[in-house]
C-alpha cells in the first residue's frame, strides 16, 4: 500500500478511545500524519489521515482490525482511501426500520393484528439472512390480513424517530444532498415518515387495502437486496450522480448490496453480516454522527488538503 | 482531582509510528479523558501535537500527572510540556 487513508472515529465519549485506536494503528506500523479530535457534548469525534506505506496488511485487514478495536472501545469507525474520501458524497440512501425509526414496523403491526410471535420469528430469520426476503415478506403480510388501516394511521403518528434524523436530513439537504428513504417496510408508514423528515424520495412496499382493511397482500419493488441496489442505481443515474458519490446506511441483510456497492456503506447499529461488509459502522443511536462520515465543511477541506 | 480539572499537553519531536498511541495510552492509564487533540507532521518528519485533557477522574495530583507524561515523552523521544488550564 502506498497511499493515504482517512479514518473517522465517532462514539460516546469516555477515557481510552484515542489510546485504543492509535495503539491498534501503531501495531500495524501505520503513521498518523494528521489528527483532529474533539468531544461535542457526549460524543467524541476523531479524524485521522494515515500514511500506510509501511503497513504490511491490505486495506481490508486494516479495516477489520480497526472495526474490532472500535467495537472493543465502543466507537463507530469508518475507513476510506484518500481517493475515495476526495469524492464527496452527494446522495444518501437510508433504510427505515431500526435506522430512521427506532422500531421494526412489521412487528408493531403484527402486535396490533395479534400475530406478534409468528411474525417476529420470520423477521428475525430474514434480517439474519436465513430466509429470503421476498418469501419472508409475503408470509408476514398474509398474517396481517384484516388489520384496519385506521390503526396503522394511529400508530404512525406516534412512531419513534431515531434522534438526529430530522437534523441530519435537513443539514444534508442544505449542502445539496439528494436524500432517499428506501425500505422493505410499508408505504403507509414510510410515506408519512419520509414526508415528516423531508426526504426527496421514498421507496417502500405497498400494502393492499380493501374496505379499510389490509387484504394480506403486498405489491412493490423493494423486496430484496438486489432490488434495493437496482433502485439506488436508477435514482443515481436519474440524478446524474456516480455510485462512488453515494452513501448507503442500514442495519440488516436487506441493505447488504447497497452498502457493498455505494461509495461509502455505513452500518447503523448493524447486524453482524452488515458490520462485516460495511466500510463504516456506527454504534450509537444518533443519526447526527452520519455528518462526521459524509458531511462537508472546513474539517473535510482541511483533511483533503493533507491527502 | 477536583471537578473540571483540565491540563494542556504539547509534544514535539521526530516523527515515527506510535507517538500518539504512546502519549494517549499514558493519558488513559491515569483515567484522563482527551477533550480535544490536534496533531500534524511537518515537513514529513516533525511531529507536533497538542491536547486538552480532563483529569477530574484521576487519583493523581497535578505534579504526578505531569511527571508521568514527561517520562513517557522522554521514552518516545519527545519534548513534552504540561500545564493546567482553566476552562
Amino acid at each position: 500500500m502506498d497511499k493515504k487513508i482517512v479514518v473517522t472515529i465517532v462514539g460516546r465519549d469516555r477515557p481510552g478511545i484515542v489510546a485504543g485506536i492509535t495503539t491498534a494503528l501503531a501495531n500495524l506500523n501505520a503513521n498518523i500524519v494528521k489528527a483532529r479530535a474533539s468531544s461535542l457534548s457526549d460524543l467524541f469525534l476523531m479524524m485521522l489521515v494515515i500514511d500506510v506505506k509501511e503497513v504490511k496488511v491490505p486495506l481490508s485487514g486494516l479495516l477489520d482490525k480497526l472495526k474490532s478495536e472500535g467495537e472493543k472501545v465502543g466507537v463507530g469507525v469508518s475507513v476510506e482511501t484518500g481517493d475515495n474520501y476526495k469524492k464527496e458524497k452527494r446522495l444518501i440512501v437510508l433504510d427505515m426500520d431500526d435506522t430512521v425509526v427506532d422500531t421494526e414496523v412489521i412487528n408493531e403491526l403484527a402486535k396490533m393484528a395479534g400475530v406478534e410471535k409468528e411474525v417476529k420469528a420470520i423477521t428475525a430469520a430474514a434480517m439474519e439472512g436465513k430466509m429470503e426476503f421476498k418469501e419472508a415478506l409475503t408470509k408476514r403480510v398474509e398474517l396481517l390480513k384484516g388489520l384496519p388501516v385506521k390503526k396503522i394511521y394511529e400508530f404512525r403518528s406516534r412512531i419513534p424517530i431515531v434522534p438526529g434524523a430530522l437534523e441530519v436530513i435537513s443539514e444534508l439537504k442544505k449542502t445539496g444532498f439528494v436524500t432517499v428513504l428506501m425500505t422493505g417496510s410499508f408505504d403507509i408508514v414510510a410515506n408519512y415518515v419520509g414526508k415528516k423528515l423531508g426526504f426527496d424520495y421514498v421507496f417502500a412496499n405497498k400494502l393492499m387495502v380493501k374496505n379499510g382493511k389490509l387484504t394480506g397482500e403486498a405489491k412493490g419493488k423493494v423486496l430484496s437486496p438486489e432490488s434495493k441496489l437496482e433502485l439506488l442505481k436508477k435514482i443515481a443515474k436519474k440524478e446524474d450522480i456516480p455510485l462512488e458519490e453515494c452513501a448507503a446506511v442500514g442495519d440488516g441483510a436487506n441493505d447488504l448490496l447497497i452498502i457493498k456497492n455505494a461509495g461509502l456503506g455505513i452500518g447503523f447499529n448493524p447486524k453482524k453480516l452488515i458490520k462485516k461488509e460495511a466500510d463504516a459502522f456506527v454504534n450509537v443511536k444518533d443519526l447526527k454522527v452520519l455528518l462526521a462520515f459524509v458531511g462537508g465543511g472546513k474539517l473535510r477541506e482541511d483533511i483533503k488538503s493533507r491527502l | 482531582m477536583a471537578k473540571n480539572s483540565f491540563i494542556v499537553v504539547a509534544a514535539v519531536g521526530k516523527d515515527r509510528p506510535g507517538l500518539i498511541a504512546g502519549l494517549s495510552s499514558a493519558v488513559a492509564s491515569i483515567n484522563g479523558n482527551i477533550e480535544d487533540m490536534d496533531e500534524v507532521v511537518l515537513r514529513n518528519s516533525v511531529f507536533v501535537m497538542s491536547m486538552v485533557v480532563d483529569i477530574s477522574l484521576t487519583k493523581k495530583n497535578f505534579n504526578e500527572v505531569k511527571g508521568i507524561l514527561a517520562t513517557k515523552g522522554q521514552r518516545l523521544g519527545l519534548k513534552v510540556l504540561v500545564d493546567r488550564v482553566d476552562l
